[in-house]
């Protein structure tokens, strides 16, 4: 496989370090090749196409830029930052004229989940597996940006995108089915406004548990953060989420990490808020009193 | 006239609006029959003042000035449901975009001060680092918004502060902002590129 350019994104220089960690160990385990573009700027996010559409165009433009330069296929790791790179592309393509002088924007840019789940690499990992995380049972969260709208993003499986349970099939979980893969977690509304954020992450939480999901697998950092950074608060609230242990959150990276037995993602997994180590060694223990 | 009856009072087109949006942005309010798709997907649309549907009838009415100064396009979480779900391909989180750029256009006020203030701070922070960086994010929000006279309640600013701790220990809050080696690139872009914003 070629090497790519990546696109690392905001949150993962700070608040989702551990994704960023993540990323780095599998990636190497897997032979996979990602260059860091060294001058990457944010992709402006909602702030930048709530206020001023020309910006959220011209601001990924310039990553966009600086990729083709390299001459590489560019994967992302935020849904976000994929999104709006994404659209950039095709709305820059759409208005010839407008294309900045020598950009021939004919580089693929790619999800880095999607690109993990393809054939190639999920064989890569099914033979890598050291510990197979028998008997676990996981949801997977896609959140919004990596599967609507289908038209920008290129593929149809908005209803029921299926890519992050082929990889936590792949770690030797079980992929629990549920109806909230999709379900918007309220994003940075949280923020601004706390009762709209915590009601969809709420609700969220209380479904997962509802599905018997062990554990939730996301892959966009915003929702990573909402889903485990306001539990603690959110448990103090609601007797639903009491009645159950802590659920922990992990990027798909991070469960592939544990199942590949790479001891560099373990520093990670102690900056979340609900600690996912108990749950594995007690899914150890389980194992060799079994075997 | 016979009595009993009202003529109409014509005074413009009222549709001269959804036409202009058409031609411009491709959105196609016409094709709305009201199924209430867009409002039945929308996560938040129990936190709207008017729902989406009414949004998309209310600029096929024409009615922009009542419009822009409701919360319901702020409260939008971009989500696109609604835009994925149209049976009529309506791009309605489109739509809802447009609007808040109108409200900036146009200098009016925004009805969600909290909403709108968050979106222009991490403009700020990007301008100043050409990247995001979380704690000076909220720092600078939250001044913003006391600067504009929302005190927080006393146990919000407890429980804000016990998290900022927790993720501060945990490295996820970083005290000192990167930069961007592009950084001046990304000032001239926030600077002057907006000037040729589309109307």
């Amino acid at each position: 496989m070629k090497p790519l350019a990546f696109y690392p994104g905001c949150a993962l220089q700070a608040m989702s370090w551990d994704y960023r960690e993540s990323i780095k160990a599998v990636a190497s385990t897997l032979d996979l090749e990602l260059r860091e573009l060294p001058d990457w700027t944010c992709c402006g996010a909602t702030a930048a196409h709530s206020l001023d559409e020309a910006m959220s165009v011209a601001l990924p433009l310039r990553n966009l830029v600086s990729a083709e330069k390299l001459g590489l296929d560019l994967a992302v790791a935020c849904p976000m930052c994929f999104k709006r790179l994404t659209y950039t592309r095709l709305t820059v393509r759409k208005k010839r004229d407008e294309i900045p002088e020598g950009l021939a924007l004919d580089h693929r840019i790619l999800d880095l989940a999607r690109l993990l789940a393809s054939e190639e690499l999920l064989e890569r990992i099914r033979n890598q597996v050291r510990n197979p995380l028998t008997g676990l049972k996981m949801v997977s969260f896609y959140g919004c940006q990596v599967v609507r709208p289908p038209k920008i993003i290129g593929h149809d499986d908005y209803e029921n995108p299926q890519h992050l349970d082929r990889l936590v099939v792949a770690a030797g979980a079980d992929a629990v089915d549920w109806s909230f893969k999709a379900t918007c977690c309220g994003a940075s509304m949280g923020i601004p406004k706390r009762d709209i954020g915590r009601t969809l992450i709420a609700k969220l939480l209380v479904q997962a548990y509802a599905s018997g999901a062990q554990a939730i697998v996301a892959c966009c950092p915003l929702c990573q953060s909402n889903l485990d950074l306001y539990q603690p608060e959110l448990r103090r609230q609601n007797d639903v989420l009491r009645r159950h242990a802590p659920l922990p959150i992990l990027y798909y990276t991070e469960l592939l990490g544990i199942a590949l037995g790479l001891d560099a993602v373990l520093p990670g997994l102690k900056s979340h808020l609900v600690d996912p180590v108990p749950l594995f060694t007690s899914l150890r223990r389980q194992g060799s009193n079994h075997g | 006239m016979q009595p009993g009856t009202t003529a109409l009072n014509i005074v413009g087109n009222e549709q001269a609006w959804s036409q202009d949006l058409a031609r411009k942005t491709g959105i196609q309010v016409s094709s709305c029959y009201q199924c209430l798709r867009c409002t039945n997907a929308c996560p938040v649309s129990t936190f709207m003042d008017i729902k989406p549907h009414q949004i998309v009838r209310r600029v096929l009415l024409g009615q922009q000035e009542s419009l822009l100064t409701c919360s319901a396009f702020w409260v939008c979480l971009s989500c696109e449901m609604c835009s994925t779900y149209c049976p009529n391909e309506i791009d309605v989180a489109a739509l809802m975009n447009r609007l808040k750029n109108m409200v900036m256009e146009l200098r009016r006020e925004p009805a969600e001060i909290a909403i709108a203030t968050f979106h222009k701070v991490f403009l700020d922070v990007l301008d100043k680092h050409g990247r995001i960086n979380e704690l000076q994010l909220m720092n600078r929000f939250q001044w913003r918004m006391l600067r504009q006279g929302f005190q927080p309640a006393r146990q919000e600013v407890f429980r804000d502060l016990r998290l900022t701790f927790e993720l501060v220990r945990r490295k996820r809050l970083k005290l000192l902002p990167e930069s961007s080696p592009a950084m001046m690139e990304i000032r001239h872009l926030v600077h002057h590129g907006s000037e040729e914003t589309p109307s």
